[in-house]
């Protein structure tokens, strides 16, 4: 008998029971919900959000009469209408109306209900949580600083998981191979030991990296600062020589092999600048790192160590990070 | 001949578990051989093929190699 177990039903990351449901997601862009519901998937379940008397609800994408897809039918009056039948839910979830019964006669049977999720908006974003949440959305008060000048500068859909997205976001040691000369120095890969820190959201860390001088507008020494806020939230903030850029990456899980990142950005410095300049450049910067964090096998990231090496240095947040995502649990993520 | 290399120990304890006998955490959190015959050569082939830091390096002559690891 050895001491190290093989699991035989490895718990991944999607799906029902999946301890990701009790925390806060991004899955849509708050200006892209208007006057028609819009479908997303979160952890392999599809919801329906739409906007009811000025806020933004989210439920179960299912209608409790023949199981079709919600997101397919209209709005009318701060209702949704099924595409099948006709049904029609307020945004409580309730059925207000069936259309094949007599309109004055109307007999709402009492399981005829939505499931709804607990739906909040924040930085632009809306963020839903499957289950009664452990967390708090993750922390970006620089958005709304007047210090600081914010934009909301992509999203992309990446066919990895959201731990594998994340934990790409906070590494450094790929910098020199992946972003030569722009955010990385081939002459220069070695990383310094740096310690990680546990804290109540997640992760934290510093690290002092010296960047090329084809780094552009970021230039010199950059004094990074990173918060991992568990599970699939980066803060990373960039001290250099023009001043602070905060980078807030949020990777919406949609399935187990399935991501959905967003790039929020906050600045303290050249708010005469177009903020294009920082978009720009990042849509370079995570266009390489696409097409090598794509080709990861397995494409959910495996929490027993023993399933890959790793380098007490440079992986130092990595394996805080796998620590964590077995805290609560997981066997892939 | 059982070496760690304790540059790339990791201090997970994977060896530990697997092979208790053979291998140990020292107070600075990181691998020691305790003892190499206290194992079958399975187990401690296991212990070495499981560490997540690929830090243990098994010589077959007997005669641990001069720089382990490289």
């Amino acid at each position: 008998m050895y001491g190290v177990e093989e699991r035989e039903n490895p718990k991944p990351a999607a799906g029902y029971g999946s301890p990701l449901r009790a925390y806060w997601h991004p899955v849509a862009a708050e200006r892209d919900i208007t006057d028609a519901p819009v479908a997303a998937t979160l952890l392999g379940e599809r919801i329906v959000l739409f906007r009811s008397r000025g806020k933004i609800v989210a439920f179960k994408d299912l209608c409790a009469h023949r199981g079709a897809q919600l997101s397919l039918g209209h709005l009318r009056d701060g209702c949704i209408v099924c595409p099948y039948h006709g049904f029609t839910y307020d945004n409580t979830g309730a059925c207000i109306y069936i259309p094949s019964q007599p309109k004055e006669a109307q007999r709402i049977p009492a399981r005829l209900e939505l499931m709804q999720y607990h739906c909040d908006v924040s930085y632009g974003l809306v963020w839903v949580a499957l289950e009664d949440p452990v967390a708090k959305i993750p922390d970006f008060p620089e958005f709304d600083d007047h210090q600081y000048r914010s934009h909301m500068a992509f999203r992309q859909f990446w066919a990895c998981s959201a731990a594998r997205f994340i934990e790409n976001a906070t590494d450094f040691s790929h910098f020199p191979y992946v972003h030569p000369g722009s955010l990385g120095d081939p002459e220069h890969p070695e990383m310094h030991p740096f310690e990680v820190e546990r804290t109540p959201y997640g992760l934290h860390w510093c690290y002092d990296a010296q960047l090329p001088p084809s780094a552009g507008h970021l230039g010199g020494t950059v004094a990074y600062e990173v918060k991992l806020i568990f599970p699939f939230t980066s803060w990373a903030r960039a001290d250099g020589e023009d001043g602070a850029t905060i980078l807030f990456t949020a990777a919406q899980p949609i399935s187990g092999g399935e991501c959905s990142m967003w790039l929020l950005f906050a600045r303290d410095h050249s708010h005469d600048q177009p903020d294009d300049i920082w978009t720009k450049f990042s849509e370079q910067i995570w266009y390489e790192d696409k097409r090598v964090v794509e080709s990861q096998r397995p494409e959910e990231l495996p929490v027993d160590l023993t399933k890959e090496v790793h380098l007490r240095a440079a992986d130092a947040g990595g394996l805080a990070y796998r620590a964590l995502l077995e805290e609560i649990g997981l066997d892939y993520a | 001949m059982v070496v760690i290399d304790r540059e790339l120990c990791i201090g997970s304890a994977t060896c530990v578990r697997l092979a208790p006998a053979v291998f140990q955490l020292d107070s600075s959190g990181l691998a020691v051989v305790v003892d190499p015959m206290g194992a079958d050569r399975v187990t401690v082939e296991r212990a070495a093929n499981r560490c997540p830091a690929g830090a243990i390096f098994l010589d077959e002559t007997g005669v641990p190699g001069d720089e382990p690891g490289r």
